[in-house]
């Protein structure tokens, strides 16, 4: 239907805009950790209880190097995926040219959301979907720097920010109940996360 | 408030009723002229005969100061879709005023008699059914757990998946008959489940459901309405 | 009341004859409350949240012309495209066209219940185009040929024996026993149809108006594989699914899986602005957005438009005795348990469904969990009056409480009743009651409650009540 006509279906059933509720005033909301809670322990167990394995490094050099020990120990054969700006020397150089086929994906969060030990990606430009959604394994790089209490602090964030094409909300990996209500992991999208927390740049 | 299902089926536990709020002090009158809260017809959509039968309990208890009924979704009828099945009549501000005084039978003991001991004894195992209405509707869950906790001699047992529904639903027990029995069987399993000697509860419509499930299985459990239960009970 | 139709009847007794069925429904049930109640309690004051969903949601409904506008002109800036369609036929033959346009042979979906609503699968199928459902309990009802048995678990129903023969058959050989083996099994058939699909076919969770993005969430990972792999990507949704913003996006989407599957977040949540910009590495090509009212404007202004604040989030089947007892298919529509219950009549007229809002004992359990308070119990009574409303003057139950209403006006008349009543039980109850039609649906499982000789009114008038002897 023509736009118009879709749109006046609606406002005439509403009413004029006077004679309807007025604006939005959203309660606050109570805070749901302790105040001495610290996001770092939080996102670390959060996360771990969603199924990713979190480690803490120094540097990104560390990290890297603990990419490139990850990939090391999948086999002679394992390749890397990971967006252009992230390739580093220190990651092995076993690079797959085609996320589908790699091995391990790698990928830098924008975001760690700890209250659910979440990480969000906006994908745009070479930061694309692909490395952290089709490898089996996927790893993830985090600053701390880069971690919010909630999904309301980091929304406050993007709401600032051009919206990408996408930005996606991942929390642990990937599963389903569907099958006889029995929890299966790595479905669809990948079964394994590991996720490294850089205390520096 | 004695109800339509009181008068016509079990006199004993309005009578109960009667001698507990006696005996605990208070002047306890019974208006003739109450027949029906019009909840029946209202959940089956006939919502002006409802309204008939509702005005005629205005009218009944309008001169009453505190209405306590032994059926807690009558009380829940009252309190809850009085003010809005009466809204925008003449008898709007009635209404309300009713909602704001009726209670159930054992949150009346409780909230505004502020019962803390009660004189009464009774031995035997007892397990509680928390009808829907009664806990959804008035909020009422542990108004008749401390009762029964104030009573001597008598061992309380939990009910198991206690916030399930007994499939009672008023017409819906003859109109989905398949649908009410399959319910009203888990619900006698849990029952049965606590080897309770006996089961209580604040509304004898599903009482009247379960009871009558429990009799068909040949199980030999005794139920009760709590005011039974303390009427039976009293010392003194 | 009308009548079940023989369909419901049937599909009831098929659930409740089966007792393994039961058995396993049941334990579903008490799963899910115990997930529930975990994941809400962690929020420390869960009711505060349902208040702000609630609010988000009834006020993006109440000023939803705006938000619709809104949210067009934005999924329009980022180079998507949206139709709006105004039946299920507009929104079935408009998304049919692009396929057709498109070429495609194979389409795969993210599970998506407005496509169901408009009858999509089958029209793309009649054209020859392979459709493909990707969520795992949809892919296994695609299989056995069954309609959804849940909101967020289609294939609730099924056991592991079944699912495996389905598999099986799929795979030409006989696949082994565990849910592991089944599970790689599928993902290694669906994650060849990502990768070849010419189109990807989405339902969308929840619309943000300010910017024009489409917000899907899944656990698999097949949400993201649908609308990142194919080159189209076609995003299905009702007019009511909006929220206004980024930060009101916040807590209907903590609630929605909270109260949904007692999960702090699903694994996978996928906010899509337009299509991939020129510079994005990958992404579909261009991204359609189709947004469907089949029915829904009409509730808008009346008693039903907080119907529509419904997020979709299958809790209130979780809580439901009846939904347990009866199963999912028994509501014989794509929406199942009380939300079903409530918007299968009013999307779809009262003839044939006019039965549903009478499904419940009206026990609340689902207003006391719905996250987004969706005030259910008062919506199937609005129905309810509808019903009788329609059926008064001919119905023996409109007979029966008019009666009834006369009755209660007439206190003496009453008490004469209850007296005659009283006096002619003992011979009645000696009859055989089982063939008096009225009282068997209750006989047929549960013993007679006896009509007490005196009534109280009668022992009341006699004495004021009293007993001397034991007790008070």
């Amino acid at each position: 239907m023509e736009r118009e006509a879709f749109v006046r279906r609606i406002s005439a059933r509403l009413g004029d805009a006077a004679s309807r509720d007025p604006a939005l005033e959203l309660p606050e909301l109570p805070p749901t950790v302790g105040e001495d809670e610290g996001l770092i322990p939080l996102f670390t167990r959060r996360a771990a209880e969603a199924g990713v394995a979190v480690d803490r490094v120094e540097t990104r050099a560390d990290a890297l190097e603990a990419v490139a020990g990850l990939l090391a120990g999948r086999g002679e054969a394992a390749t890397l995926a990971c967006p252009e700006d992230l390739r580093r020397p220190g990651l092995g150089g076993r690079w797959a040219s085609d996320p589908r086929m790699a091995t391990v994906g790698l990928s830098e969060a924008d975001w760690g959301i700890a209250v659910t030990g979440g990480v969000v990606f906006r994908h745009e430009g070479s930061r694309g979907r692909s490395c952290s959604l089709l490898p089996a394994t996927v790893a993830i790089l985090l600053p701390v720097s880069r971690l919010r209490l909630d999904l309301a602090a980091v929304l406050r964030e993007v709401a600032g920010l051009p919206a990408p094409a996408c930005i996606t909300f991942m929390t642990g990996v990937s599963h389903s109940a569907d099958i006889a209500s029995v929890t299966c992991r790595g479905v669809h999208g990948p079964g394994e996360v590991v996720l490294w927390l850089i205390d520096g740049e | 408030m004695i109800t339509c299902l009181g008068d016509a089926l079990f006199p004993r536990v309005g009578l109960a009723a009667v001698n507990v709020l006696r005996a605990l002090g208070v002047a306890v009158d019974f208006p003739a002229t109450q027949v029906c809260c019009g909840q029946a017809a209202f959940n089956s959509g006939y919502r002006a005969e409802a309204r008939r039968s509702a005005e005629a309990y205005l009218r009944a208890f309008a001169a009453s100061e505190h209405v306590v009924s032994i059926s807690g979704s009558c009380a829940a009828m009252v309190c809850h879709h009085y003010p809005g099945l009466f809204a925008g009549s003449a008898l709007e501000a009635d209404a309300g005023a009713l909602a704001e005084r009726t209670y159930e039978f054992s949150q009346f003991l409780t909230d505004v008699l502020n019962v803390d001991r009660l004189p009464a004894r009774y031995d035997a195992r007892v397990t509680l059914h928390h009808s829907c209405h009664t806990l959804r509707m008035l909020g009422v869950k542990d108004q008749p757990e401390r009762l029964l906790g104030m009573v001597e001699g008598l061992e309380y047992v939990p009910l198991a998946r206690a916030d399930e529904c007994c499939g009672f639903g008023g017409t819906f027990a003859l109109k989905m008959a398949p649908i009410s029995a399959s319910l009203v069987d888990d619900k006698v399993d849990a029952v049965l489940e606590t080897g309770a000697e006996v089961l209580t509860g604040l509304d004898m419509s599903c009482l009247m459901n379960i009871g009558g499930r429990l009799r068909r299985r040949g199980a030999r459990m005794r139920v009760k309405h709590l005011a039974e239960i303390l009427a039976e009970g009293w010392q003194g | 009341m009308t009548a079940t139709p023989a369909g419901f009847d049937a599909l009831v007794a098929l659930t409740t004859g089966d007792e393994d069925l039961q058995r396993w429904l049941h334990d579903y049930q008490l799963d899910a409350k115990r997930w529930r109640d975990a994941a809400m309690a962690e929020l420390g004051a869960p009711e505060a949240w349902r208040d702000a969903v609630a609010a988000v949601r009834r006020h993006t409904v109440a000023h939803l012309d705006e938000y619709l506008v809104q949210f067009v002109d934005k999924v329009q800036e980022a180079g998507g495209e949206v139709f709006l369609a105004a039946t299920a036929t507009e929104a079935r033959e408009h998304i049919a066209a692009i396929v057709r346009a498109r070429g495609a042979r194979r389409v795969v979906k993210a599970k998506s219940m407005v496509t169901a609503e408009i009858g999509l699968n089958p029209a793309l199928e009649e054209m020859g185009v392979e459709v493909v459902e990707t969520d795992l309990g949809e892919y296994i009802v695609q299989l056995s040929g069954e309609p959804p048995y849940h909101i967020t678990g289609p294939a609730l129903h099924k056991r592991l024996p079944e699912i495996r023969a389905l598999f099986s058959e799929v795979a030409g050989e006989e696949l082994p026993d565990d849910v592991e083996a089944l599970a790689a099994f599928a993902r290694r058939v669906l994650r060849d149809r990502f990768l070849t699909a010419d189109v990807g076919i989405s339902g969308v969770n929840l619309g943000v108006a300010a910017t024009g993005t489409v917000v899907l969430v899944t656990n698999e990972g097949n949400g993201r594989m649908s609308t990142t792999l194919p080159r189209t990507h076609i995003a299905v949704m009702g007019i009511e699914r909006l929220v206004p913003d980024w930060p009101n996006l916040a807590p209907v989407l903590t609630m929605l899986t909270r109260a949904g599957t007692g999960e702090r977040a699903t694994t996978y949540v996928s906010a899509i602005t337009g299509p991939r910009r020129s510079a994005d590495v990958d992404g579909p090509d261009e991204l359609h957005v189709v947004i469907v009212d089949n029915g829904r404007s009409a509730l808008l202004g009346t008693k039903y438009q907080n119907a529509l604040t419904c997020i979709r989030c299958g809790c209130c089947a979780d809580t439901c005795p009846v939904y347990r007892t009866i199963g999912g298919h028994a509501y014989q529509s794509v929406y199942s348990g009380p939300i079903g219950a409530v918007i299968t009549p009013l999307l779809d007229g009262l003839d044939g469904h006019a039965h549903l809002p009478f499904a419940s004992t009206l026990c609340g359990a689902c207003d006391a969990a719905c996250p987004a308070r969706v005030p259910l119990t008062e919506l199937l009574l609005e129905l309810r009056s509808d019903v009788a409303a329609r059926e008064s003057a001919t119905s023996s139950w409109g007979l029966g409480f008019r009666g009834f209403a006369a009755l209660s006006e007439r206190p003496r008349l009453w008490g004469g009743a209850l007296a005659a009543a009283g006096a002619a039980w003992p011979a009645v109850a000696r009859l055989p009651l089982q063939w008096l039609r009225l009282l068997a649906p209750w006989t047929g499982s549960r013993e007679l409650p006896a009509v007490a000789p005196r009534s109280f009114r009668r022992i009341w008038a006699g004495g004021r009540g009293g007993r001397r002897g034991r007790g008070c």
